[in-house]
């Protein structure tokens, strides 16, 4: 009896040992530098194969100012898209414009099969009730699975 | 010639004439929508290229390698060329009948695979809408022919809307952006797309661009910054920043003619919502859409003066029926002339 007993948690440790065994902590970022900013896409979790998904996933657009801006404060666009889900382009504005100040924008969905963060950094101000912006960097792009 | 014939062939005649001279009237360059007559049409379709970033204008392909639309029960249609026609049908005083189609081309039913898309069966060239409505040239909103309202006709604007804030499209299918800034979660939600329209040299000169030098390529000619108008995003108060207040409508428009010329990212509009039901975020798009096919003159250079709406359409109208009374007054007199002079013998 006290055989089988052993043999059953030996069998479940080797059990944990293997599913550990076969996750992975994985990240994936993507970096532009503009003339006054930075931008970051950035994603991560713990991937488990099998079953091929990634736990804990979580996915961010930042934006940093590098330079004194030449306008007001920055502005961040940002998509997300993970299984179902797709935010579409939104943007972002946060109170953010002395240099090294950073704002990003983040989820966290939770267990995925995949996950992808898009952005883009500028600056800009209102005129009246129109708001108006340029792009600094180019767009970034950081997906896990990776491209 | 009977006497009796004389009046409703006057009448006729100073119709025609009257009808004449509104559509000389609105034909005019620098008039507003001088080129709104039955027959004239625009074609938008994706661009082989990239086009150039415009301030205010976002100009990227997103990155993305595929074209397509999702409906909420999951079917899924990938494509890989797209066109968005409208053409005029029929002017009236304030309104136009206009036939809008959007085709698909080498069209396939597909499944969502890890960000993108999977082609599963071919269906070929399809028609995804095609549908005659009536568009109010003051309101640009715009009916269906037996008069259901639909929306807001995305194809045209108004100069008098630069600077102001425009629902251009309602109740789209989207994420919610509050719900992420929040929480990091996606919420789907039903949301307007709301634009800022703004002029396009006046952003490139607000940040130190020449508008001239900056602007698009098309079939037609390049468009300068300084012709455009571009919609900028809406955004909303949260916390000490902004964030979006729903998704994004990045079109441009034609500052002279008034029309779009070019548009970035994913396309939705009322008609499409009305016609194709919801589909979620809108039409993705590999590449921005651009004009390349129209009749429309775009070599006048004068913008638009006034807007034409009920509360100054009496410029336009005054004059075209003084003229038509000085015709119908003129026929008269001729035929009393005549009749008087058969009498006299």
């Amino acid at each position: 009896m006290k055989t089988k007993i052993w043999a059953f948690f030996a069998a479940m440790l080797l059990m944990v040992l293997i599913s550990t065994a076969s996750a992975v902590v994985m990240w994936n970022e993507d970096n532009a530098l503009g003339t006054y900013t930075r931008a970051q896409a950035y994603v991560s979790g713990d991937w488990y194969y099998p079953p091929g998904e990634l736990r804990d996933a979580y996915a961010h657009v930042k934006g940093t100012v590098r330079y004194a801006l030449p306008d007001e404060g920055l502005v961040i666009r940002f998509r997300f898209l993970y299984d179902g889900y797709d935010s579409g382009d939104m943007y972002f504005f946060p109170d953010v414009d002395e240099p090294g100040e950073w704002a990003k924008i983040y989820i966290r969905p939770g267990t995925v099969t995949y996950i992808i963060s898009v952005g883009r950094v500028g600056y800009g101000h209102w005129q009246g009730e129109v708001f108006y912006y340029v792009w600094d960097t180019r767009e970034v792009s950081a997906s896990i699975p990776f491209d | 010639m009977s006497k009796a014939t004389h009046l409703p062939t006057s009448l006729f005649l100073s119709l025609v004439v009257l009808t004449a001279l509104v559509a000389h009237g609105r034909s005019q360059a620098g008039g507003w929508f001088y080129w709104m007559e039955p027959g004239t049409y625009a074609t938008l379709a994706m661009s082989a290229v990239k086009l150039p970033d415009i301030p205010g204008w976002s100009g990227s392909n997103l990155g993305r390698y595929y074209s397509g639309l999702r409906f909420p029960n999951e079917t899924q249609i990938g494509f890989r060329n797209i066109t968005l026609t409208w053409k005029v049908l029929e002017v009236y005083e304030d309104e136009a009948l206009v036939n809008y189609t959007i085709e698909l081309f080498d069209a396939y039913y597909a499944e969502r695979y890890m960000g993108t898309l999977k082609y599963v069966s071919s269906i070929g060239n399809m028609e995804l809408l095609s549908l005659r409505v009536l568009v109010k040239m003051d309101t640009l909103n715009v009916y269906s022919e037996n008069g259901t309202y639909i929306g807001r006709w995305p194809f045209w604007v108004h100069g008098h809307e630069v600077g102001s804030r425009i629902v251009m499209v309602h109740d789209v299918l989207t994420s919610d952006p509050k719900a992420m800034y929040l929480n990091g979660t996606i919420v789907i939600t039903h949301l307007d797309a709301k634009v800022g329209l703004s002029d396009s040299g006046t952003v490139a000169q607000s940040f130190g661009r020449d508008p001239e030098s900056e602007g698009i390529n098309t079939t037609f000619g390049f468009f300068s910054a300084s012709r455009l108008l571009g919609c900028t995003p809406v955004l909303v108060p949260m916390d000490s920043a902004y964030i979006s207040a729903g998704p994004d409508f990045p079109a441009l428009y034609d500052k002279v003619s008034l029309t779009m010329v070019a548009y970035s990212s994913d396309y939705i509009d009322d008609v499409v919502r009305f016609m194709v039901g919801d589909i979620y975020i809108g039409i993705y798009l590999e590449k921005p859409l651009v004009i390349v096919d129209s009749n429309i003159d775009f070599s006048p250079e004068k913008e638009p003066d006034e807007p034409l709406n009920s509360d100054n359409a009496e410029p336009l109208l005054i004059p075209s029926a003084i003229a038509a009374t000085v015709v119908v007054v003129s026929i008269g007199v001729s035929v009393a002339v005549y009749a008087w002079k058969k009498k006299r013998g």
